[in-house]
């Protein structure tokens, strides 16, 4: 492979940001995935390939080792960030048209619900999996998914809860949007959940962690 | 007695059950500040707490969980934080019987501290910091920081403590297990965690919530082999939270609890109790064991 997108792929690994950014140690002073991006499209390679031979696989071995238990929220998260700031450079293209988005992601934690670690997460890595990304926040009523919905009918919905408290009220709006919208496809995901409540309140699919979300999603484009 | 003398003593401390899901069954919604009923529905309040005095409990955590600057600000509540930790302390100290214990909760901001958020660890010390005013004013025992999962950020609530209070601090983390053994959502394992804790001189160190008492028994098993001679404090949850007929349950009833207690003392644990989905009755099991070892 290309040694530019082998290096921007290790930087979104590691986390590495930008050159400036102190994280990880062991990087201090090298690129980070904001430059190697800028320069891996000045060196002609196409937005598409950056993204699918880069920035997909570097976050697909961090996700997968959160998955296994090898790393941890803090590596997701700068890993993500440093992900973001790749994404930039790739965006215009996307707004062009020269690269296609897989579909439109719609997320929110549910309501009464203010936790928003886990949600900004997985919204993280599926962006960077190739999806736009509609973020509706925290403490989202069942009114806004709908409208949602009604914006972007092929979405993909994602709900998100931390609270024993809370994951109740995603029942409450897997059914608000189930009476419309029967078939829709619905993701949920927090510490509380189970492979037995998603199917109880009739979502679609759980996953314990990101990268299964965003696996959920390549083979629902596939 | 003091908290500390009391720990000393090698008498078992008996801790409370969950505060939050009693609160639910008593008609708080989701979504509605929980330290917010500590001057909007005082009663309730001290109802939950007398109710664990009643079954058995030496100590009660308060209701200020969330009682933290940064988590009040979520609610448009942090130019009232001194008032609701001041009375969620209160509220407790009113129902307790003499020789028990009031501990104040503080709980984690649920934001990240720098590089990983855009928290300073300033901002974040200074979020715990009236809770421990208000609380040690109030007249509170001691303090539990419960459910961390950052080292970094406990440390913070850790600094409030010490900088504003001569009362001791028990310090609880949250774990799950990994093929490296248990480790928390940030990747902190068990002997950095005692190891911290140990030179920061935390009264009493271990674990709170997670999923259930036979998994509890797991990860206490491991904080014994960091550990010979921590003072261990012990809260499982009651099992993975479950729907039946439309009702959040937990699996694991008082029974079920009790029944595996005796190998959570076999770890020999200085203080015991619940978290999520645990009642007065799991705690009045837990003293009937306890008192027949």
């Amino acid at each position: 492979m290309n040694e530019l997108l082998e290096k921007l792929s290790l930087a979104v690994e590691s986390g590495k940001i930008n050159k400036l950014s102190p994280y990880p140690p062991a990087m201090r002073g090298l690129d980070g995935a904001d430059e190697l991006c800028q320069q891996a499209l000045e060196a002609g390679i196409k937005p598409e390939v950056i993204l699918n031979d880069a920035l997909i696989p570097g976050m697909g071995r961090i996700g997968k080792k959160f998955s296994d238990g090898k790393a941890f929220v803090p590596e997701m998260l700068i890993a993500a960030k440093a992900m973001s700031a790749a994404l930039k450079h790739i965006k215009p293209f996307f707004t062009s048209g020269e690269v296609k988005r897989k579909g439109v992601f719609v997320i929110g934690t549910v309501m009464g619900d203010l936790h928003d670690i886990g949600k900004n997460l997985v919204a993280m890595m599926i962006e960077g999996s190739g999806w736009e990304v509609i973020d509706l926040g925290v403490d989202v009523k069942p009114e806004k998914f709908l409208e949602a919905i009604n914006q972007h009918p092929d979405c993909v919905i994602g709900l998100s809860a931390l609270l024993t408290t809370t994951m109740v009220n995603m029942e409450t709006i897997v059914k608000q949007i189930r009476a419309q919208y029967p078939d829709h496809k619905i993701l949920v995901g927090g510490a509380p959940l189970s492979h037995d409540f998603c199917k109880k309140i009739g979502a679609t699919f759980y996953s314990s962690d990101p990268q299964g979300a965003v696996e959920f999603l390549e083979r629902s484009v596939a | 007695m003091t908290l500390t003398e009391r720990i000393e003593s090698r008498k078992i401390l008996i801790l409370d059950g969950a505060t939050g899901s009693e609160l639910i069954a008593r008609g708080l919604i989701a979504g509605e500040c929980p330290e917010l009923w500590n001057i909007s529905h005082t009663e309730i309040i001290k109802d939950i707490s007398a109710s664990y005095f009643a079954a058995g409990s030496d100590a009660v955590l308060t209701n200020t969980f969330g009682g933290s600057l940064l988590k009040l600000r979520a609610y448009n509540l942090e130019s009232q934080a001194y008032e609701l930790n001041f009375w969620g302390a209160r509220n407790a100290i009113s129902v307790k019987p003499e020789g028990k214990f009031v501990i104040g909760s503080i709980g984690p901001s649920g934001l990240m501290l720098e590089p990983f958020g855009d928290i300073t660890y300033q901002e974040m010390t200074d979020s715990f910091v009236v809770q421990v005013k208000a609380m040690t004013d109030a007249g509170v025992d001691g303090f539990m920081l419960e459910t961390f999962t950052d080292l970094e950020e406990i440390k913070c609530a850790i600094c409030a403590v010490k900088e504003n209070s001569d009362l001791p601090f028990f310090a609880s983390m949250t774990f799950s297990n990994t093929p490296d053994g248990h480790k928390t959502m940030m990747g902190v394992s068990v002997t950095d965690f005692v190891e911290a804790m140990q030179s920061a001189n935390a009264l009493l160190v271990g674990s709170n919530c997670g999923n259930g008492i036979l998994k509890m028994i797991d990860l206490a098993k491991e904080f014994r082999s960091v550990s010979a001679t921590i003072n261990l404090l012990l809260k499982a949850n009651a099992g993975e939270p479950h729907l039946h007929d439309g009702v959040l349950c937990y699996s694991e009833s008082p029974e079920m609890f009790a029944s595996n207690l005796t190998d959570l003392l076999a770890i020999s644990p200085s203080a015991v109790g619940g978290c999520c989905g645990t009642n007065p009755e799991h705690i009045r099991r837990i003293k009937q064991v306890i008192e027949t070892v």
